[in-house]
């Protein structure tokens, strides 16, 4: 490690090992590598933002979504202009048989129960039809005008699907929510628990205008009541009003579809998808406001999202922000061709937890730090083995050379092979070829030495010179030269140089210890 | 060595020169360190002033010549290693084992050669 | 250089640790529910479940999801549709309501998870006994009650009260059989109007029989005995002369419409009792409606049905198992289904509930209706003996078509009654024999 830091402070200084150069190379280059990988992939788009992909996601789901619902709401309302027709009808011809006006029917609870019975036919065919959980009609009659809140209870019957249950059609049982008792019976339908033999107008949003205000063409009268309550139950429904009108265009009352909470979440199934399940919202938008209360809310697994309260929608680049506050949504919002009785667009709502993007969106950093802090270490490991697998003949080659072995060790690398081969190759010079054998008899002759010669000898070898030796021996210099003289002589040396010479080369091969071994 | 040699070096200066010697431990030859003339040799001070001057320049000459026969001395006497006396090179022996003065390798009956032969002049 | 390896995995493992729990942060486990309590009528069950979710299920992060609240017998339907897989049938959810003949009818009944193998003996041992063992099925803990309900008399006192007053009729007649049925031939004649509805026909010959010392069930049939006959002759008297409620469907509905004054059915219905009633007219009437122990027969022993589903668990991940056991150990745990139980007319099932919980909230009860139906599961209690239906695997089979078949029989009769072809003995008789006759034993 610190030699790697040397060589990154000092590049140019000479003690480095080209090891650890070779390494800080191969490390350049895979640092380099990345940048390239990572640029590659962002300039694909492969890289790109969590949130670009999530718009696009959330684009061709909320496509589906508004396509369903626009076509739902289509179906239903051509179900429903065409079972206004057939009840128009089928009430004209009903009057006709009994020559009664249709005022006549008020306080005439058995002939109510008697038209009931007739209407039920088209309205129980257009049931199974059309996709919705319940259906009704009711005219602008009731059994008793003498009741206080007369004005608001109109006779007609309404048909729910009881425990409504993700499964097909014909295996839902029909209950009789509204109608009169007779009819039921008669109709062998089963009473709702909160039975009551009319429909209260009251308590559906903009019924009123439907009932009553004349019109050309059915479609257009027709509106769709604000999501509500359904009366001691604990169901909320929206409800399609279309008006009939009799033979002669009076609009006699009017009918239509129900859709349930548990029926809009059963058709709405959440869809998964990366980011977390997307849900489906038909809902109520009043500006930057999401009515929750007023909203049908498909499958909801996943998140917490209830039909309570109101989202402030705040527009983004990528996606809209839906926030009641505590917990937030993203998602996509295109207004339905719809209003609602209170005059208020509803919309298709695409949605996502913003807490599970947000983890999505932790998962998939985490992910690319996590894959490229790997694929750098596997670089560096590959970089270390690499630089280590190009240098070690090299080593290999230079320790023969400095073991002095005879035999050549090839580096792997021809101009460093030549340069070796150049040295071996050259004429002795500077090294006598019996360098070994010299010295192995120069280590013999220590053998030879008197005492006083040794303790010389190991003066000098300690690096001590001539001059030294009288202070250190307590000898006269006389006694030095002849002690020097002899030491020449049975060492085989000429002079104190040469004898230096010895004594360095030993040192220089380690293998001072073998001199004056006895 | 060179301590011990200056420690058992006598004085024989006068006021004009300076020369110290060295006896032999076992042969008792004296041996004599070159004279140095004291550089105001022969020179009356003039005053007191002077006299002062020529006293310490004496002293500090002295001191040199000292060292200079203690150099000189080193060349020619050795320590013998058992009886710890200084002894001349015609009395030091080198033996086989060890060097020693001929009184030691007498007593010892070891053998050795002479660093310098008995006949020849002393320097 | 180690040091540092070791220093960079561990932030890497300190990275990938916060990532799952964020993770698991985001997005409840979602387990899905089929029950019956409520209906069509906002359910309590559902608020407890809302509460549920926003607190222990919020901090556990689980969401109890109600995926359909109807009947038992729609809920037996739409189980083994989904259990046997038939073509467009729902797939099951994580737990729902069921009787053990639901669960006896499964293809296989390892799907559901045995309840011992999350609770602990001790547990367990909360439970009352009979209720626990009531869903020991092939010696598993298949189901686990929640809640359970017995057959009352619930009466509608401003309508019986008015006819009293004209007929001297006393609410004495009213804890026989012979009493009821003979008050219900009186009200037709006097009013040309039903009198009494039963919602289990079944049940009344089933209990009565047993009450009266006989088998009722003999191998895979019913065995006709004299016990049966001495049930039918009142009945079908009161059927025939139009005092007995022969149309399909609960009690509730020809209470609401002034129709019957008097029904047998399960205390639980409690709940779907309107205290309004409607006639054809529209004019609507409050009434007070009260409840009295089932009746029973002169000289029988007090017997009385033993009734309320209890809750299976399918075995799907440990993950959702668990989430499901959490959610159910929540509600038997004593305060909170004692909260459950009151607001649905059923008893708690766990002892301690029963004793030191149940005697306050029933003192906390304003609703006169269920004010009177906890003094008469108290009365119950005390004087009678709870029957079980026995195990049977054709169980539901005998008495779907013992429902159908007794109700078909007695408005052929009444039919013939009223175009005055037969005597009224003489219709009891052939109806019972033609009962017989079709029904098979």
């Amino acid at each position: 490690m610190r030699s790697i830091r040397n060589a990154i402070h000092n590049p140019y200084a000479a003690s480095h090992s080209m090891g650890v150069r070779l390494l800080l190379y191969w490390f350049t280059m895979a640092l380099l590598l990345v940048a390239a990988i990572l640029s590659i992939l962002m300039a694909m788009g492969v890289l790109s933002h969590p949130a670009r992909q999530l718009a696009s996601a959330l684009d061709i789901q909320q496509r589906n979504t508004y396509a369903a619902l626009d076509a739902q709401m289509d179906e239903l309302t051509a179900h429903g202009v065409a079972m206004s027709e057939k009840l128009g009808r089928e009430l004209d011809a009903f009057l006709a048989a009994k020559g009664i006006p249709f005022d006549a029917l008020n306080d005439d609870p058995k002939t109510i129960a008697e038209l009931e019975k007739r209407l039920y036919a088209p309205l129980s065919s257009t049931l199974s039809a059309a996709s919705c959980s319940g259906i009704f009609f009711c005219l602008n009659v009731t059994a008793n005008t003498a009741l206080p809140n007369a004005d608001a209870l109109r006779a007609g019957l309404y048909l729910r699907y009881s425990g409504l249950q993700p499964t097909v059609a014909s295996e839902q049982d029909v209950i009789c929510f509204r109608g009169a008792a007779e009819a039921a019976r008669g109709l062998q339908i089963q009473m709702h628990n909160r039975w009551n033999p009319e429909l209260n107008t009251a308590l559906i949003p903009g019924s009123n205008k439907v009932a009553t205000s004349q019109v050309e063409r059915l479609a257009e009268g027709s509106l769709w009541a604000k999501r509500t309550e359904l009366l001691d139950t604990w169901e909320h429904v929206m409800l399609l009003c279309v008006p009939i009108l009799d033979g002669s265009g009076t609009v006699r009352g009017f009918c239509g579809m129900e859709i349930s909470d548990l029926y809009f979440s059963l058709s709405h199934d959440t869809v998964s998808s990366s980011y977390g399940n997307m849900l489906t919202l038909l809902a109520p938008i009043d500006g930057d406001k999401l009515n929750l209360s007023g909203t049908m809310l498909g499958a909801t697994n996943g998140s917490r999202l209830t039909a309570e309260g109101t989202l402030h929608i705040k527009p983004g680049k990528y996606y809209t922000i839906y926030t009641d506050g505590k917990e937030s949504y993203l998602g996509r919002h295109r207004l339905l061709d719809v209003v609602t009785s209170d005059g208020i667009p509803l919309a298709a709502v695409t949605l996502v937890t913003a807490n599970t993007f947000r983890s999505y969106e932790r998962g998939s950093q985490f992910a690319w730090f996590l894959g490229s802090v790997l694929f750098l270490l596997a670089m560096l490991v590959a970089a270390t083995v690499l630089s280590r697998r190009f240098v070690k003949p090299i080593n290999d080659s230079l320790a023969a050379v400095r073991g002095g072995t005879t035999e050549m060790v090839a580096s792997g690398i021809s101009e460093i092979d030549e340069l070796l081969t150049m040295i071996r190759t050259r004429p002795a010079g500077a090294l006598p070829p019996d360098v070994e054998a010299r010295l192995c008899g120069f280590a013999e002759r220590t053998g030879t030495l008197t005492g006083m010669e040794r303790t010389i000898l190991q003066y000098y070898m300690d690096g001590y010179t001539v001059k030294d030796i009288p202070e250190l021996a307590h000898i006269s210099a006389s006694t030095v030269k002849t002690h020097n003289r002899n030491l020449y002589r049975k060492m085989g040396v000429d002079s104190f140089d040469e004898l230096k010479v010895y004594i360095e080369l030993f040192a220089s091969c380690g293998r001072s210890g073998e001199l004056l071994k006895r | 060595m060179r301590r011990i040699i200056k420690a058992s070096m006598e004085d024989r200066s006068s006021m004009e020169r300076f020369q110290f010697s060295l006896r032999c431990a076992v042969c008792g030859f004296l041996w004599e360190s070159q004279p140095v003339r004291f550089s105001k040799a022969g020179m009356q001070p003039e005053s007191e002033g002077k006299r002062v001057i020529f006293q310490a320049l004496y002293r500090r000459e002295r001191e040199e010549a000292f060292e200079w026969a203690a150099t000189e001395a080193l060349e020619h006497f050795s320590l013998c290693p058992i009886c710890k006396r200084l002894v001349c090179d015609r009395c030091f022996l080198l033996g086989e084992d060890i060097d020693l003065c001929t009184d030691c390798a007498a007593f010892l009956q070891e053998s050795g050669e002479p660093v310098e032969s008995s006949f020849t002049k002393h320097g | 250089m180690k040091k540092r390896i070791v220093l960079y995995l561990l932030v890497l493992a300190l990275l990938l640790v916060t990532g799952c729990a964020q993770k698991k942060d985001a997005e409840p486990l979602t387990v899905t529910l089929w029950h019956v309590y409520g209906g069509e009528v906002d359910s309590p069950l559902n608020g407890l479940i809302e509460r549920f979710n926003s607190t222990v299920g919020a901090k556990q992060n689980i969401r109890v999801k109600v995926e359909l609240v109807s009947n038992s017998g729609s809920i037996h339907k739409s189980v083994l549709a989904a259990a046997n897989s038939d073509p467009g049938a729902p797939s099951l959810p994580d737990m729902f309501v069921s009787y053990p003949k639901t669960v006896l009818a499964l293809p296989d009944q390892d799907i559901l998870v045995d309840y011992r193998d999350y609770f602990s003996e001790e547990e367990l041992a909360a439970f009352i006994p009979a209720f626990r063992e009531e869903g020991m099925i092939g010696g598993r803990q298949a189901i686990l009650p929640l809640a359970k309900s017995t057959e009352v008399l619930f009466v509608n006192r401003t309508l019986f009260d008015r006819w009293a007053a004209q007929s001297g009729a006393s609410y004495d007649d009213l804890t026989t059989w012979e009493g009821v049925y003979a008050l219900a031939e009186q009200y037709a004649a006097d009013t040309g109007k039903c009198f009494f509805a039963h919602d289990y026909h079944f049940n009344y010959f089933q209990v009565g029989v047993e009450s009266l010392g006989e088998d009722f069930f003999q191998n895979d049939g019913v065995r006709f005995g004299s016990g049966f006959e001495r049930a039918w002759e009142p009945y079908a008297r009161a059927g025939l002369t139009g005092g007995l409620w022969l149309h399909d469907g609960y009690a509730t509905e020809p209470l609401r419409t002034g129709d019957v004054v008097v029904s047998v059915a399960s205390s639980a219905s409690v709940l779907y009792y309107s205290d309004t009633v409607t006639y054809p007219d529209n004019t609507s009437e409050k009434v007070t409606i009260t409840s009295m122990p089932c009746p029973v027969f002169e000289g029988g022993d007090k017997l009385v049905m033993q009734r309320g589903v209890g809750m299976c668990t399918v075995k799907s991940t440990p993950e959702r198992e668990r989430a499901c056991i959490t959610f159910l150990k929540w509600l038997t745990e004593p305060v909170c289904n004692v909260e459950f139980v009151t607001s649905l007319g059923y008893m708690p099932v766990t002892q301690e509930a029963f004793e030191n919980y149940l005697p306050d909230a029933v003192e906390k009860l304003s609703d006169p209706m269920y004010v009177s139906l906890y003094e008469t599961y108290l009365q119950t209690q005390e004087a009678y003996t709870f029957y079980y239906p026995p195990q049977m695997e054709n169980y539901l089979d005998l008495e779907t078509r013992f429902e159908n078949l007794a109700r078909l029989k007695l408005t052929a009769g009444r039919t013939q009654y009223l175009e005055g072809g037969n005597t009224l003995d003489a219709l009891i008789r052939e109806t019972l024999d033609s009962f017989k006759l079709d029904y098979g034993t």
